[in-house]
């Protein structure tokens, strides 16, 4: 008979049971860690797409043209000076995604490489999976001392308005509104 | 779980047979110090998400003053646009106070006896959020004519 016995099986049924807890514990940290640092990430990611979106438009902004400017609640058009955008008509449009979600595009009308043929926009996604995207203007101070109300509508030949504002809301919530004036960037 | 004879203990007591666990010592070590690794990867997370907040509510009070300091400085001779949606982003409440004030260019000038070919107005806001305030301000300044007068206190 050999001097070595195996486990018992109350040993081995309390091995595995302690084994199968440390694996859930285990198991539960890691996802949570994962769950927690993949959100993070987005959260991260997100707020980068919407401050860099910002900054674009602002950019833009600072070199419209004062002539040339359209918009509505789902887009604006205008015309920027500034270099690296070439001087040439932009739009900027709140779009419907597929999944009840919308985006942000940027259109540049880029040149054309031969002369007389149709220059057609090329898009370009800013954001998307936003839960809301909304223009809106006010007009300039007039004489009366009522507050200026928040139009959604500007039709082109009257100039810009007097504040430009964009409306966002991510998967998350409302973003706080981002409103440019005309006389500054 | 077991462990032969040639790890055990120099003088520890074998019973019976050549085998021996661990003892329930042993045991409770083992599970603090696993307890205690899992406590830290967990305050390391909960700490990490924090900070992430902390710079989105961050950011978003601090976009929140410049879009309203945009709309103040553009309208200094009265209330700022009308806006009745609430100041709540992605679930935390932030609250804003917009402050007027006139000043003078010059400190030692007393405004009230000196010809105002302009007048400077300054314009302060302040968003403020969380149960412990934590709070963000931004301030301009905005040259108007003689005849702007400054709006009482139109905080929001």
């Amino acid at each position: 008979m050999s001097s070595r016995r195996g486990f018992t099986l109350i040993e081995l049924l309390v091995a595995i049971s302690l084994a199968t807890i440390i694996t859930l514990l285990g198991v539960s940290l890691m996802r949570t860690g994962i769950n927690s640092s993949v959100a993070n990430e987005e959260a991260l990611i997100q707020s980068q797409g919407v401050r860099d979106a910002r900054r674009l438009i602002e950019h833009a902004w600072s070199g419209r043209q004062s002539i040339g400017f359209s918009g509505s609640d789902a887009q604006i058009e205008f015309t920027s000076s500034q270099a690296a955008l070439g001087g040439l008509p932009l739009r900027f449009a709140c779009q419907p995604g597929e999944k009840g979600d919308y985006a942000l595009w940027l259109y540049r009308t880029m040149p054309a490489d031969q002369p007389g043929q149709p220059q057609e926009p090329a898009g370009e996604m800013l954001l998307g999976s936003l839960g809301e995207c909304k223009f809106g203007f006010l007009r300039a101070p007039a004489d009366d001392r009522q507050p200026a109300q928040w139009k959604g509508d500007w039709p082109a030949g009257q100039g810009p308005p007097a504040l430009l504002r964009l409306d966002l809301a991510s998967l998350r919530g409302t973003l706080p509104p981002f409103i440019l004036a005309a006389g500054a960037p | 779980m077991n462990r032969d004879k040639s790890m055990a203990s120099p003088g520890m007591p074998l019973c019976g047979n050549a085998v021996a666990g661990f003892t329930v010592i042993e045991t409770l070590v083992a599970l603090t110090l696993l307890a205690a690794a899992a406590g830290f990867l967990m305050a390391t997370l909960g700490t990490s998400s924090r900070l992430v907040r902390d710079v989105r509510e961050n950011e978003t009070a601090l976009w929140l003053a410049r879009s309203r300091l945009v709309e103040a400085a553009a309208y200094p001779d009265r209330s700022p646009p009308q806006d009745d949606r609430p100041d709540q982003f992605e679930g935390v409440d932030y609250r804003t106070r917009i402050e007027y004030r006139e000043i003078s260019p010059l400190p030692e000038i007393d405004i009230d006896k000196v010809a105002r070919a302009f007048r400077l107005i300054e314009i302060r806001v302040l968003v403020s959020w969380g149960a412990r305030p934590s709070t963000v301000q931004l301030t301009a300044y905005r040259k108007t004519g003689p005849e702007t007068s400054v709006p009482p206190a139109p905080g929001k």
